[in-house]
């Protein structure tokens, strides 16, 4: 399966993306002014989005089943599947507004589900090092982990602060501010297990674990850099922009299923 | 048995799933715990390393896979499960 994924997988997802980041770049382009008109585009966006979430959901939940009873990682890919459905959901609530052409509303029934989903990954990644941790294996000293996580902490504090302002400083309802701050702080807080597991998985590197877990963790800087620039634009009224914030969910959703679908091919070869 | 044969063995065995600089310094680590001498290398201690190495791996690929993927070294080197 991986190999077919591989020669599958990959192209359609650089190709999606691309179309998105093209329309950002070049809007006035021939493709983008008839074919693919932003109408189009944006329904394009929510069907991709559904359909590589839906699969990312799945092949998270079959990792879960896959693995045996008490195994430690078990619950942490089921605590990972409940939080992509969630996310999954989110986006389902806003489909009927992107697929019939109107504006989505924000905020909306979608951001509950949005916001239900980081607690979900947050203690499912939580749960992966700890696990990890407990194998035995040279993952590096529990002082090395907390430098890391130090670090890291340090380093999205520093970059919360510039990436929030335009966001608290927008002219906009106190409901939509506060969700727009809300979604790059909940992405920080999410960077720090994510760069502890990149620290562990490099120790992994040439093998295909870590190939699994690097598409997993790489999705989930897409995903946060998708909500700062969605929260950046929409503080910016830079409703222009909104190609960049699409090719970046695209992408996200798209590395997390590939990740998923790799573990799972691990777990069951 | 040489304990540098046994080792690239078994670190032949899991390079592509965990890489080789994982698999090299697992089996470092383990042998160091177990007290494996650089020369040489009982059966009852290669035993203990592969199940060591086993148990750490059921947690990223599962029990099943681990157990496969040991028990072709297991047949190998005569480590037993």
């Amino acid at each position: 399966m991986t190999r077919t994924m591989d020669r599958l997988a990959w192209p359609s997802l650089w190709v999606a993306t691309f179309v998105f980041v093209g329309w950002g770049l070049v809007p006035r382009a021939a493709l983008y002014t008839t074919v693919l008109s932003p109408a189009r585009l944006v329904a394009l966006a929510a069907l991709i989005k559904m359909a590589l979430l839906l699969l990312a959901t799945r092949w998270s939940g079959r990792a879960w089943r896959s693995l045996e009873v008490g195994n430690p990682v078990r619950p942490a890919w089921r605590l990972l599947a409940a939080g992509l459905l969630c996310t999954l959901l989110g986006q389902a609530a806003l489909a009927p507004y992107q697929l019939s052409g109107n504006e989505s509303p924000f905020p909306s029934l979608a951001d509950l589900f949005y916001v239900a989903a980081y607690p979900l990954i947050a203690a499912a990644l939580v749960m992966f090092i700890r696990a990890y941790a407990d194998t035995g294996f040279p993952i590096g000293t529990r002082g090395e982990r907390a430098a890391v996580l130090g670090a890291a902490t340090a380093v999205c504090v520093a970059l919360a602060v510039p990436a929030l302002r335009p966001v608290i400083e927008a002219d906009a309802p106190a409901p939509a501010k506060a969700l727009s701050a809300a979604y790059p702080l909940f992405d920080m807080a999410l960077l720090v297990p994510l760069v502890l597991l990149l620290r562990i998985t490099w120790r992994f590197r040439g093998g295909s674990l870590s190939a699994a877990w690097l598409a997993v963790l790489s999705g989930f800087v897409f995903l946060s850099a998708g909500d700062v620039l969605f929260a950046y634009f929409t503080a910016l009224g830079r409703s222009g922009l909104d190609p960049f914030v699409h090719a970046a969910y695209i992408l996200a959703y798209g590395l997390v299923a590939v990740g998923a679908r790799r573990h799972l091919d691990l777990v069951r070869a | 048995m040489v304990t540098a044969v046994a080792v690239q063995e078994i670190v032949s065995a899991i390079t592509p799933l965990i890489g080789e600089n994982m698999a090299r310094s697992a089996a470092r680590v383990h042998c160091e715990k177990l007290g494996i001498a650089e020369s040489h290398v009982t059966r009852e201690q290669l035993a203990m390393l592969i199940s060591r190495l086993e148990t750490g791996l059921h947690v990223f690929v599962g029990r099943d896979k681990a157990l496969s993927l040991m028990a072709g070294l297991r047949e190998r080197l005569g480590g037993q499960p």
